[in-house]
């Protein structure tokens, strides 16, 4: 279980603060450590969120500076759910500008690049067609549904963990979990469907 | 509630289907070099933001636009006071009856002239573009007016010869999505020659034509990987050249290996 809130600093330290830039000295928590212990929880926010040919990387960078930018207002708790809130927003800014990103940066990278040497080029084309599928389908899902499903079916979170990032009970997840679900075989079914009769 | 992921030997093929796709991709794997990447671009002061670059490109197409406006502008008041402008349908008169001074381009090509002259030309023309675009006329870009209009009027001067009309401004705009579909599907089949058929000359053949088609796509370096692979599978010396290219192109290529090991190989 991922925990939910940052631990409070001792306040001790509050006594030595730590040689950093003016603007963190009196938060409880520096950007390094945030960073260091949610950059990866943050990507997989913003995949959910933005759809798998979303640019992580680029969300994440942003978030990241708004962390930077607000860590003298954040009091240090519930520190995922802040950040999720912060994805949120950041996604929202992403999808309304895509078809700007696209017209603009016609060649930007569909897929993350996650190569760690041990696939072979067909492994990765293999995952990389896999991938602009899946994308396709999960883009024609609604936002709401479309994240619940990619936390639950691919990055593994529980129901629980969904409806406490989302703010929403549990049931309310399991619903949109089940409507994902029968949307996102509905589309499977129609690929299928196309493919068997191209063939 | 279980997964999706887990359902096993389904026998309904569209969720056996969906099964797959969800076990291809999997979760955002946890790459460091991604997190390297994103901390180094955060740390540099002078790295813009990726929000910013929207920003600085739209400034370009303002500065683009207005740049186009003023040309648009200066060809008007030539057009304007210019003595000797003809109506549009003289453009396509031989180089001996058009007036001076709007003669088509094409037939100046083999002429000294006046740099003058040709400029208020290009200004011309640009506002014929301009204005054709306003109108929802489909702009023939080429500067041969001539030809590409289908008069017959024989070999250019200059060497300039009869080329294909263009396509049409929405072909330009959709092509390039449906294309890179199409591309994408040869490397998914070579990749099924390889693995499932076992048919690397099939593989080749397709990965040939993706690399010819798309020689900067998405999967350029996965499909001259894969080219190795399938000649080395074939036990084709074009291995060879192939893994040159790759470690000419890719020093730092994720299939280096690859390409060194065909280069080891004997073929």
């Amino acid at each position: 279980m991922r925990s939910l809130a940052l631990a409070a600093r001792p306040s001790g330290e509050e006594a030595e603060p730590a040689p950093e830039i003016q603007s963190q000295r009196d938060s409880p928590h520096s950007f390094d450590e945030i960073y260091e212990q949610w950059f990866h929880e943050v990507c997989r926010w913003a995949r959910a969120l933005g759809g798998l040919n979303a640019d992580v990387e680029d969300i994440a960078q942003e978030v990241f500076l708004v962390v930077r930018r607000k860590l003298d207002d954040f009091d240090g708790k519930y520190a995922r759910a802040w950040l999720y809130r912060i994805t949120q927003r950041k996604v929202s800014d992403y999808r309304r500008r895509s078809w700007f990103r696209r017209a603009v940066y016609p060649k930007t990278q569909y897929f993350e690049d996650v190569v760690d040497g041990r696939d072979g080029p067909r492994e990765i084309v293999a995952r990389r067609q896999a991938e602009i599928e899946l994308g396709e389908i999960l883009d024609k899902l609604s936002k709401v549904r479309r994240s619940a499903f990619i936390l639950y079916e691919l990055e593994g979170y529980s129901g629980d963990e969904i409806a406490e990032l989302e703010g929403v009970p549990v049931k309310t997840v399991y619903t949109r979990l089940h409507h994902a679900r029968k949307d996102f075989l509905k589309y499977v079914e129609q690929r299928r469907r196309a493919e068997e009769g191209r063939a | 509630m279980k997964r999706l992921r887990d359902e096993r030997n389904s026998d309904d093929p569209t969720l056996a289907r969906g099964v797959e796709l969800l076990n291809e991709v999997g979760p955002l794997e946890e790459t460091d070099a991604r997190k390297r990447r994103v901390r180094r671009a955060l740390d540099q002061p002078s790295s813009r933001p990726g929000f910013l670059r929207p920003a600085v490109a739209a400034l370009f197409v303002l500065g683009a636009t207005a740049t186009a406006g003023a040309a648009w502008g200066v060809a008007h008041f030539i057009a304007e006071v210019e003595p000797h402008a003809s109506p549009p349908e003289e453009v396509n008169q031989s180089e001996e009856t058009s007036p001076p001074g709007r003669a088509p381009r094409i037939a100046k090509s083999g002429a000294p002239h006046d740099p003058a002259e040709t400029a208020s030309d290009e200004n011309a023309n640009a506002a014929e573009a301009l204005e054709a675009e306003v109108a929802g006329e489909e702009v023939v870009r080429t500067p041969e007016p001539v030809e590409t209009r289908g008069e017959s009027t024989g070999s250019a001067p200059g060497g300039l010869s009869a080329s294909p009309p263009p396509e049409k401004s929405s072909d330009r705009a959709t092509a390039p999505e449906s294309d890179r579909r199409a591309d994408s599907l040869l490397v998914h089949e070579a990749v099924e020659s390889l693995r499932n058929s076992n048919d690397p000359t099939k593989a080749s053949r397709l990965l040939d034509e993706y690399r010819k088609n798309a020689p900067d796509g998405a999967l350029a370096e996965e499909a001259l990987a894969l080219s190795i692979e399938a000649a080395l599978a074939s036990g084709d010396p074009k291995a060879r050249t192939l893994a040159q290219q790759y470690l000419a192109r890719y020093p730092q290529g994720r299939f280096g290996d690859l390409a060194r090991r065909a280069l080891d190989a004997n073929l």
